[in-house]
């Protein structure tokens, strides 16, 4: 006969404080990452199951789907919960509400009184018992063979995914030339390499039948050029194009009129 | 409650096809879990997982192929034959334990989600993920929910997914795209456990689980319902609230499964539109055919109140907090009601089958493939329907299941014209509930009860066929894997010069600029860019029409005047309009008419470069930002 409530209701309570106390401090992402999904996707399901469905267990399926199942059902209610608090839809806030409806959930089920465990079922306090045959099992050489493949096909699926990023990584913005008008007569004259180191880049600026050249740096992805340009008084345009010898790589003209606002 | 039979009183092997639904009324594990007896087999798992595995692999490597310029085609294929075919053969198996069952669905359907995140693993590409990116965002940025969005306006007045993505984002410190992601990959698993339980309650493991791969064959499986959006993470919570609608017939006098059914439920009817009418629909549906066997002295259990929960909640939400959704719907299903009427009476197809801008664009052995999968999705129909009419016993959730697959049947000519194919299309992902189960329980009356190795081949050749089939019919070749934006072509989705655009674009001149441009870049100016693009919405009132600015070869009084009328303040060239035909979409607008050889005249983007007042101030090659500023 096993004590009511049982151990994983506490275990659960448990971690609901731990992951909260986690997620609201300073602490790594590392740290934060999991905390976080286990508060999340996890406990808010887990204790709505304790809750729902005290003092039987459900087969493991059921269990899986009714734990994942219920966790985004309470975020997803949570979330309209929350909205009716302006400007209390933050980290605190989902925190909050997310391990105060586990620790809830779980002093619920905790009180209530536990239902005859069916015949063929087991109590979910039993569960950790059974985890640990789990593991006993595993020891057996036919499942060290199994887990080694398993290990390979996970490494095979890391590898996927590894080569599916740097394939996505090869998808990078191109060259660009941009122009932006500033306050006080003043423009802005920016170029973004892109994705290649570009080398040998000129800036000829056109105004007001004026033609000056402005040869580049060196430009790397992680550097971008900018220049500010005074416009003269009056109503006429702006030229600027980027040049990489004899070509014309980038064009940008601006009509301005520093005789009327803007 | 009655209980009717038990389905251990017969061996599960020895039963005749229509055996299989039986009415369960009872919880009890021995009774209800065929297959129980069969030990799992460990190392079979893993092999299947490691065949999976290396498909994804394959995947991956198509994908890189097809970024670097050269053809992933075949590589994608086998990857997904790899993915596809281990599950076949042991789902149709009949000496499989039930959890072994369990696993390899859900590693199935897993792998599959991967599938699609592997297409791009770092960024959102889909059309509604950028839309459903924005809501997210509003929410983190502006703390609180229903936020306008330009793109979709109905999206923001169905929060759950965007409640789920934001809880994860605040409690980790993950981006959007990575909260998204692993919402919608729990969505999943959920998803494929779901239907799996369903199943099971009504036709037992073996049914269920060949069941849940015949679904995974709907067309919109591998990326449309993986992407970020709000159906992809309603509709596995819609199957969650059918199963435990189940439970609730079967163990009715505990209100656990009553109240999780209810809210779940309600998640359904807060995440999406459409999942919540068809949710509810189907619970109606039960309760008709379960007061017609009252009336025939059969006594079962009648789900009056889930279904009027469902019915209410549904028409509540769209009554207070979403009404423009009729709006945003009416206009899909008139016009799929005014083609198919159409089509009925003069036979007029407007569209032609696996072609792209009119031109047949998929071989011949997918279009083969194709057909051969609706081939024998249709010939299981009524033999599968046969065996429910002869079953007295049959589980009245059957009778709405079954007229989903006659919809199926109903639906398909749809697909031979225009304004029908998206209502066809997109109606898989329900009625392939109903197909999975109808034909699941002919494929596993074929297979049998001492199944040859022939049997068994030929069940599982058949799956595989459906499988491949749907992947065909998905998404056209040519957009299945991630495209080379350093070759020409109409894009179909936004480029990375369009994303650096659109962050430009926020950080230089601020959010909420009215900005005229294609139907593909304005998801990422609206998302990531915060701007304003005039795009057309069904269901907002005085829909601007943008091709009126773009389609002329001159800037004439009438450009000028669709610029005035549109309040535009920015205009976004993309010179990749003008290297092909447009997509189903148009270039700017579904309603835009046809031009003149199908092609976006150069001039008609490039004229705004020698009108005055249209200042060009961004250019990054194919894309160009001209700002609509004072005349000179």
């Amino acid at each position: 006969m096993s004590a009511y409530p049982p151990k994983s209701l506490r275990v659960t309570a448990a971690l609901a404080a731990i992951c909260a106390a986690i997620v609201l401090a300073p602490v790594p992402s590392a740290a934060r990452l999991p905390a976080g999904l286990l508060l999340a996707l996890v406990l808010p399901g887990y204790g709505l199951v304790c809750l729902l469905f005290p003092g039987r267990s459900l087969e493991r399926a059921e269990l899986v789907a009714c734990v994942l199942g219920l966790s985004l059902v309470a975020a997803a209610l949570g979330g309209l919960l929350l909205n009716l608090a302006p400007g209390h839809f933050g980290r605190p806030a989902w925190t909050v509400f997310l391990a105060s409806l586990t620790l809830a959930c779980c002093t619920g089920a905790g009180l209530r009184k536990p239902a005859p465990p069916r015949e063929g079922l087991t109590g979910r306090a039993d569960e950790l018992a059974g985890v640990r045959g789990t593991l006993r099992r595993l020891r057996s050489p036919r499942n060290v063979t199994a887990l080694l493949l398993s290990l390979a096909a996970v490494t095979i699926t890391s590898a996927a995914m590894a080569i599916a990023v740097q394939a996505s990584s090869a998808q990078k913005p191109p060259l660009t030339l941009w122009l932006k008008p500033l306050a006080d007569r003043h423009v802005q004259v920016g170029v973004s390499p892109g994705v290649s180191i570009q080398t040998g880049l000129v800036l000829v600026i056109y105004e007001k039948r004026a033609k000056s050249y402005v040869p580049l740096p060196v430009l790397t992805s992680a550097h971008t050029y900018t220049k500010t340009l005074t416009v003269p008084v009056g109503t006429a345009e702006i030229v600027v194009d980027l040049e990489q010898g004899p070509r014309t790589l980038r064009h940008v003209q601006y009509w301005y009129s520093t005789t009327r606002s803007r | 409650m009655t209980k009717v039979e038990s389905p251990r009183t017969a061996d599960p092997d020895t039963r005749s096809l229509a055996e299989p639904v039986l009415m369960k009324t009872s919880s009890l594990p021995e009774e209800r879990l065929e297959g129980a007896h069969v030990l799992a087999r460990p190392e079979i798992i893993v092999c299947c997982g490691l065949v999976m595995s290396s498909g994804l692999l394959l995947l991956a490597l198509a994908n890189n192929n097809s970024v670097h310029g050269s053809s992933g085609y075949w590589l994608f294929w086998a990857g997904i034959l790899l993915i596809m075919a281990p599950a076949a053969w042991r789902l149709t198996a009949a000496e499989v334990a039930r959890s072994e069952r369990i696993v390899l669905l859900v590693m199935e359907g897993g792998f599959l989600y991967l599938a699609k995140v592997v297409r791009e693993p770092t960024s959102f590409t889909f059309h509604d993920e950028f839309v459903h990116w924005l809501n997210a965002d509003n929410a983190l940025r502006l703390g609180h929910l229903f936020a306008f969005n330009p793109l979709i306006p109905a999206t923001a007045r169905y929060p759950g997914l965007t409640d789920v993505t934001v809880a994860v984002a605040r409690l980790t410190g993950l981006s959007v795209f990575s909260s998204g992601t692993i919402v919608i990959g729990v969505a999943r698993v959920v998803l494929c456990l779901a239907l799996f339980l369903l199943l099971d309650r009504l036709a037992g493991s073996r049914v269920a689980g060949i069941g849940a791969t015949i679904y995974f064959a709907n067309p919109n499986f591998l990326y449309w319902s993986a992407q970020f959006a709000y159906e992809s993470f309603a509709l596995p919570l819609m199957f969650f609230a059918l199963w435990l609608a189940l439970r609730v017939s079967a163990d009715g006098q505990r209100a656990g499964w009553r109240l999780a059914c209810l809210a779940t439920i309600s998640a359904v009817v807060v995440t999406h539109h459409v999942a919540s009418y068809a949710l509810a629909l189907i619970l109606c549906g039960w309760v008709v055919a379960a007061y017609l066997r009252q009336r025939r002295g059969n006594p079962c259990y009648v789900p009056v109140g889930l279904a009027a929960y469902a019915v209410g909640a549904a028409a509540a939400w769209l009554a207070f907090v979403a009404p423009g959704t009729s709006g945003y719907l009416s206009p899909v299903l008139l016009r799929a009601i005014s083609a198919g009427v159409t089509l009925a009476l003069h036979g007029n197809t407007s569209r032609q089958l696996f072609a792209g801008g009119g031109v047949v664009v998929a071989p011949k052995w997918e279009q083969g493939i194709a057909f051969a999968a609706v081939g024998l999705l249709l010939v299981g129909i009524p033999f599968g329907l046969l065996a429910l009419r002869r079953h007295v016993q049959a589980h009245p959730l059957l009778a709405p299941l079954a007229v989903g697959c006659l919809l199926y049947g109903g639906l398909l000519p749809l697909r031979l014209t225009a304004y029908g194919q998206e209502t066809a299309n997109r109606s898989s992902e329900y009625v392939f509930l109903s197909l999975g189960l109808i034909d699941a329980m002919v494929m596993a009356w074929i297979v049998g009860r001492r199944p040859t190795v022939f049997r068994q081949a030929l069940c599982a050749a058949g799956l595989v066929v459906v499988l491949l089939g749907g992947t065909a019919v998905s998404w056209a070749f040519y957009e299945r894997l991630q495209p080379d934006f350093s070759s020409a072509g109409v894009p179909t989705q936004p480029t990375p010069a369009t994303v650096a655009l659109a962050w430009w674009m926020k950080t230089e001149l601020g959010p909420g600029h009215r900005v005229g441009t294609d139907s593909v870049d304005d998801l990422a100016l609206g998302s990531y860019g915060e701007q304003d693009p005039i795009v057309q919405t069904a269901g907002v009132p005085g829909t601007p029409h943008i091709w009126r600015v773009f389609f002329p070869t001159r800037v004439n009084a009438a450009v000028s005047a669709e610029i005035r009328a549109d309040r535009l303040q920015y205009l976004v060239t993309q010179q990749r309009l003008t290297q092909g035909t447009a997509g189903s979409g148009g270039y700017f607008d579904v309603a835009e008419p046809s031009l003149p050889g199908d092609r976006l005249p150069q001039a008609s983007l490039t004229k705004f470069d020698s009108a005055p007042g249209f200042s060009r101030i961004y250019d990054s090659g194919d894309l160009a930002l001209y700002r609509i500023g004072p005349q000179p």
